[in-house]
């Protein structure tokens, strides 16, 4: 963490003479996915100008994927990263499937692919809420930076850090019996799977459940306890009015595996509603910024100004007609009777994720009773195709693969939009209010202080790892180019 | 008296070039683990590694370093209060951490890195030095587990 003068470095605010401007960096973000920066603008009087949030954002891996045979890109580009592997690994066979000729999966393979990712989904939100907010959380924003730890919480609720490294090994179990394996899977392949859930993995997933469910109920509860108990501060920390965009079933219910792209506005208006997933460019583009790796993402009808949206848990939440299982859908009832039907609270987040870790599980329960997993037709194949687009609701929000494959089968275009993409504008927007409200005028930094800013991002739980994890060695880059493209300034570690 | 219970765990992603020596390493141990060994790739550390860390007596965790000299270092490790959990992925001294508040148990505890040139490029080979590394890191190994059964 720094806090300098730069009045030689050009990454200042427009508007701004260099010697006006003084920045202040908090570097890495701690307690979320791989690393980032935040750069903090002030102004000559001190106040917060802007806050910006650098990614480095996993590029190059399009052209890693390029030339591959379509069987094979399902498997490898899990390789893109290291948190969410299953997510790319179903985008992309969801992709294929098309090219492959295939619109409508068998029954069976349908079933295992959505166990596979519902298993994804929860183990990912549950490590997030416990592991990574429930500092913040359990102890407040404000509390010491030794209290406010991963370790602090074990010594102060062991049950509940337990349940929660239980609940993330049943997700991988799932996995791992889906996929055929805890990493680098198999199990979904163009036009379908390439294997039956046995009656012996079934049973011991299924002799779980009820425990689970309850841990999951008792989940959602403190999530719920503690969003009603600081409404005040949800209502003003990060709060701010937003497009929503994910995927909803046709009938409008919430599905994370499937459906129509929609989008609505802050008062849930609808925006457009696709079910022709290959037009998704026809409604979404993407604005480039000078000082940053990472797109930003727009609905094209709205413009680049109030056209970006959020994605993710509350997007889904606010976006689904309802649930398509019981429990998940009273907690959805008693989220909207508290925060409203479109809610635009940052924090409100970890509420939203908490119903879907409660929809997950019931969602899992009902698909392991069903037969189709044990056996069934796995994998069929069409009229073969030249473009596919595999779209998906990954933990952190909507996750598109767009491919064009040859007549040798080799991947010839490949595009990936990653949900911390579509995220980008919504978390600038929340640092920026939350250094504002909680910077301004208090010259010295805390450690406290500090947090918050990185609160507001852990909310959208960004997944900014490039999987790369050698001991001793984070990759951090930060470029600046000028308008010709020429660089002005580097730093890395 | 019982067979101590030894787990392996490469870490690392293999398309991002050396960052792919841990799993390399697995790999090359193969089949051919003495008794009471067993070896895993991941791509990091990870909560619910906790769980396999209470279940043995030993770990050894192989991952690419920058930091060490080539071609290898073997360190012991212990559970590290200040060890970093800010996101999915752990140190080995915060996972044997987490692994001794929640069950009551920490295995003893080795960190084998070797020796990277870069991690960060996207490409699935290991590059020749790092290359060179694995195969003296595989002979250190198989020196000690094979001759020396306690490490």
């Amino acid at each position: 963490m720094t806090d300098r003068a730069a009045p030689t470095d050009p990454d200042i605010p427009v508007n701004q003479s260099r010697s006006e401007s003084r920045r202040i960096e908090i570097d890495p973000i701690t307690r979320v996915e791989g690393h980032g920066k935040v750069s903090i603008h002030l102004n000559s009087a001190g106040e917060v100008d802007e806050a910006r949030l650098h990614i480095v954002e996993f590029r190059g891996f399009e052209r890693f994927i390029e030339g591959r045979l379509l069987w094979e890109v399902p498997v490898i580009v899990q390789r893109l990263c290291g948190i969410c592997p299953v997510s790319h690994h179903l985008a992309a066979a969801k992709a294929m499937d098309q090219i492959v000729g295939v619109d409508q999966l068998t029954p069976t393979a349908e079933k295992m692919r959505r166990l596979m990712h519902y298993g994804q989904v929860l183990q990912s939100h549950v490590l997030h809420f416990f592991h990574l907010s429930s500092p913040d959380l359990l102890f407040g924003f404000d509390a010491p930076a030794e209290q406010r730890n991963i370790f602090a919480v074990i010594q102060a609720y062991p049950e509940l850090a337990r349940r929660a490294v239980l609940l993330r090994k049943f997700g991988q179990d799932i996995i791992e019996v889906t996929a055929g394996k805890k990493i680098h899977g198999t199990g979904a392949i163009p036009g379908g799977i390439n294997r039956h859930l046995t009656l012996e993995e079934r049973d011991r997933l299924l002799g779980q459940i009820d425990e689970l469910t309850q841990w999951c109920r008792d989940a959602l509860k403190v999530a719920e306890n503690y969003c009603e108990q600081h409404l005040d501060m949800l209502k003003s920390f990060a709060s701010f009015e937003s497009n929503f965009l994910s995927l909803v079933r046709e009938d409008g219910a919430l599905d994370l595996y499937h459906g129509v792209l929609s989008a609505q506005d802050a008062l849930g208006h609808p925006i457009f509603a696709e079910a022709d997933l290959t037009r998704f460019n026809h409604y979404l583009h993407e604005e480039v910024k000078d000082w940053s790796y990472m797109k930003f993402p727009f609905i094209q009808s709205l413009g680049p100004e109030s056209g970006w949206y959020r994605v993710g848990p509350l997007a889904r939440i606010n976006n689904c007609k309802g649930m398509t299982t019981s429990e998940a859908d009273l907690a959805l009832k008693r989220f909207r009777a508290v925060l409203g039907k479109h809610c635009g609270h940052s924090l409100a987040y970890h509420w939203a994720r908490m119903i879907e870790v409660l929809h997950c599980i019931e969602v899992i329960a009902r698909l392991l009773e069903d037969s189709d997993l044990l056996t069934g037709e796995r994998v069929i194949k069409g009229v073969r195709r030249e473009e596919g687009i595999g779209m998906i609701e990954a933990p952190r929000g909507t996750l598109i693969h767009h491919y064009k494959v040859d007549e040798h089968d080799q991947v010839q275009f490949c595009n990936l939009i990653v949900s911390t993409t579509h995220n980008n504008t919504a978390m600038n927007r929340a640092i920026t209010m939350v250094a504002k409200q909680h910077l301004n005028g208090q010259p010295n930094l805390d450690d406290a202080l500090l947090n918050h800013v990185e609160v507001a991002v852990r909310a959208y739980d960004p997944c900014l790892s490039c999987a790369t994890h050698a001991l001793g060695q984070m990759p951090l880059q930060i470029e600046l180019l000028d308008a010709q493209g020429q660089r002005l300034q580097m730093l890395s570690r | 008296m019982d067979e101590l219970r030894t787990l392996i765990l490469g870490i690392g992603n293999p398309a991002r070039g050396d960052d792919g020596l841990g799993a390399a390493f697995i790999s090359a141990l193969g089949e051919s683990l003495p008794e009471g060994f067993r070896a895993e790739a991941c791509y990091q550390l990870a909560v619910e590694d906790a769980i396999a860390l209470s279940q043995v007596d030993r770990v050894c965790f192989v991952d690419a370093s920058v930091d060490v000299p080539a071609p290898f270092d073997w360190q012991p490790v212990g559970a590290d209060p200040q060890g970093t959990m800010d996101s999915h992925a752990l140190t080995p001294g915060a996972l044997l951490m987490l692994t001794g508040i929640l069950f009551n148990t920490i295995p003893e505890a080795w960190v084998l890195a070797i020796r990277a040139e870069e991690t960060s490029e996207i490409r699935e080979q290991l590059s020749e030095t790092a290359t060179q590394h694995l195969e003296l890191a595989l002979r250190f190994f198989n020196e000690k587990a094979g001759i020396y059964p306690d490490l």
